[in-house]
């Protein structure tokens, strides 16, 4: 299992771009610019890459091509969110296993330029399956998160307000964030005066469509050590997917493949949910961080939104989370800037919104293929 | 005078044309595995239960209960403009699968878990949608 690579590999750079509209790059501008940057915060060139995968970014090919690189290790991984932590992962296990040395993790995202809807005829969400649905007027992943919130509402009595904890949490830690593209403050009340899109989720519960690239360098636990910054260690990780709800949302709010990488991703990290300092959790909407609190176990099946209420969530509390401001309110990096937010908490660069001594950090996403890191300032 | 239809309309194959054609004739026509009767909506060659590759059609009862549901309140396809906002359910079928749909005949969407029952619409010369109402009390059953 996972556990033979536990400790073996470490992000030794991570890189960003500016966020927003920023519509003089395509996917491949964005990737490299990321990268370039990750590179630089490694201390490493491009002639060290020996693994490339890239996400979202239409063509490998291409994009080796521009950059001038032929690596030994190359994959592509479809531009889906959910994808990031199966990228870093399959670096993690690229580097474990002696394919490659430095792997290059590579993230572009043009989609405000270019006009992405995530609903109508374009809409692929549910595997393709989106389509037929069209005629009954479905359509985007908002409405399906959308209809999984109504139903966690009916089982369990969770809240809009309960979502408006979340999304006015995310927005302080993004005031915090000279990178953030929503930086403004809100209340939970802002939240719920805040125009429904597919009801009972609010605008303030989608996450901000906008332009950005992401990068990240995974080397093992022996080469970090040589690099420019202090190696942030890949502790431990797990996948588990949920294909059989198809295009409909599943019964279980992904609550078993994520119990399933629970039930070995602490132990293979050797702490407890309490060791944690801080949580990045996806958050394409708000009731995913609910599903993610539930289905990772820090809190009772049902809970979620009480226990969110209760501002465990915040920078100060226990679990502070989604420290950058997250998918809600720094951008919608689809997974991939958590990660680096995890990388740079550890290291302690974080200025104001900085978690002190972050030590350990999880990140986790709830999908059809849920995925989790856990990010260490140790191997062990 | 009527307006044109202009939501979208199903594209339909060759796989889950008897689908249509069940709603058509004012059947929910499932697909039911031969080997193990695992039920599905989705048209697969292949049995999600089982793996097995021979499965038939059967007439499903037509019956649900709402299972959760959204109102849309941005126009994602212009043909639904004018329903603004509109409700889209997510019906649990009897016989397990679950389907998006509408609801009609009622002017509230009843809570969730309400009994609901197909109810077949015809809106274009090959095509039927299957919508759903709250489901009547039967005749001489009714209190």
């Amino acid at each position: 299992m996972a556990r033979r690579f536990t400790g073996r590999t470490a992000v030794a750079g991570v890189g960003t771009t500016a966020y927003g509209r920023l519509p003089e790059y395509d996917q491949y501008d964005l990737g490299a610019w990321a990268l370039r940057n990750a590179l630089d915060d490694a201390g490493l060139a491009l002639s060290d890459i020996d693994g490339l995968i890239v996400s979202r970014i239409g063509d490998y090919q291409r994009f080796g091509e521009m950059l001038g690189i032929d690596p030994r290790f190359v994959t592509i991984l479809p531009g889906q969110g959910r994808m990031a932590g199966v990228a870093i992962e399959q670096a993690a296990m690229a580097v474990a296993s002696g394919m490659a040395d430095v792997v290059a993790v590579v993230y572009g995202n043009n989609g405000r330029s270019a006009g992405d809807r995530y609903g109508g005829e374009g809409d692929q969400y549910g595997s393709g399956g989106a389509g037929q649905w069209f005629p009954y007027g479905m359509t985007s992943p908002g409405a399906m998160h959308a209809m999984m919130f109504n139903r966690h509402a009916h089982l369990y009595g969770t809240r809009s307000e309960h979502l408006g904890e979340i999304a006015s949490t995310f927005r302080r830690h993004a005031s915090l964030n000279p990178d953030a593209v929503m930086r403004t403050p809100i209340t939970i009340e802002d939240h719920q005066n805040s125009r429904f899109v597919a009801e009972p989720l609010h605008l303030l519960d989608y996450c901000l469509i906008n332009d950005g690239g992401v990068a990240l360098i995974v080397t093992s636990a022996e080469r970090a050590k040589d690099c420019r910054k202090k190696p942030v260690h890949i502790r431990a990780f797990g996948q588990a997917s949920s294909f059989g709800s198809g295009s409909m949302p599943p019964d279980d709010f992904w609550r078993a493949p994520m119990q399933r990488i629970a039930d070995h991703i602490y132990a293979d990290a050797d702490c407890t949910r309490d060791d944690l300092d801080a949580l990045m959790i996806y958050d394409n909407f708000t009731p995913t961080v609910l599903f993610s609190l539930e289905g990772f176990g820090f809190c009772p099946v049902g809970a979620s939104g009480p226990w969110a209420a209760e501002g465990h969530l915040r920078l100060g509390s226990k679990f502070p989370s989604n420290t950058s401001g997250g998918h809600l309110s720094e951008s919608y990096m689809q997974g991939w800037a958590l990660n680096v937010e995890a990388v740079r908490q550890i290291r302690g660069e974080c200025g104001e919104r900085q978690v002190n001594d972050a030590g350990l950090i999880q990140y986790m996403a709830a999908s059809p293929v849920c995925t989790s890191i856990i990010y260490g300032a140790s191997p062990r | 005078m009527k307006t044109p239809y202009s939501k979208p309309l199903p594209v339909i194959g060759e796989r889950d044309r008897a689908y249509w054609e069940g709603l058509r004739e004012g059947e929910v026509r499932l697909l039911a595995c031969d080997d193990c009767g695992h039920v599905r909506y989705e048209s697969f060659s292949t049995c999600p239960g089982c793996g097995g590759g021979r499965s038939s059609r059967f007439k499903a009862s037509g019956r649900g209960t709402l299972w959760s549901w959204a109102r849309f309140h941005k126009a994602y396809f212009p043909g639904f403009a004018a329903e603004m906002p509109y409700v889209v359910a997510v019906v649990a079928l009897e016989e397990g699968p679950k389907v998006y749909s509408n609801l009609v005949e009622t002017d509230d969407v009843p809570p969730l878990g309400t009994p609901l029952e197909a109810v077949f619409e015809d809106v274009a010369p090959d095509v039927t949608l299957l919508k759903f109402r709250p489901m009547r009390p039967r005749n001489g059953t009714d209190a």
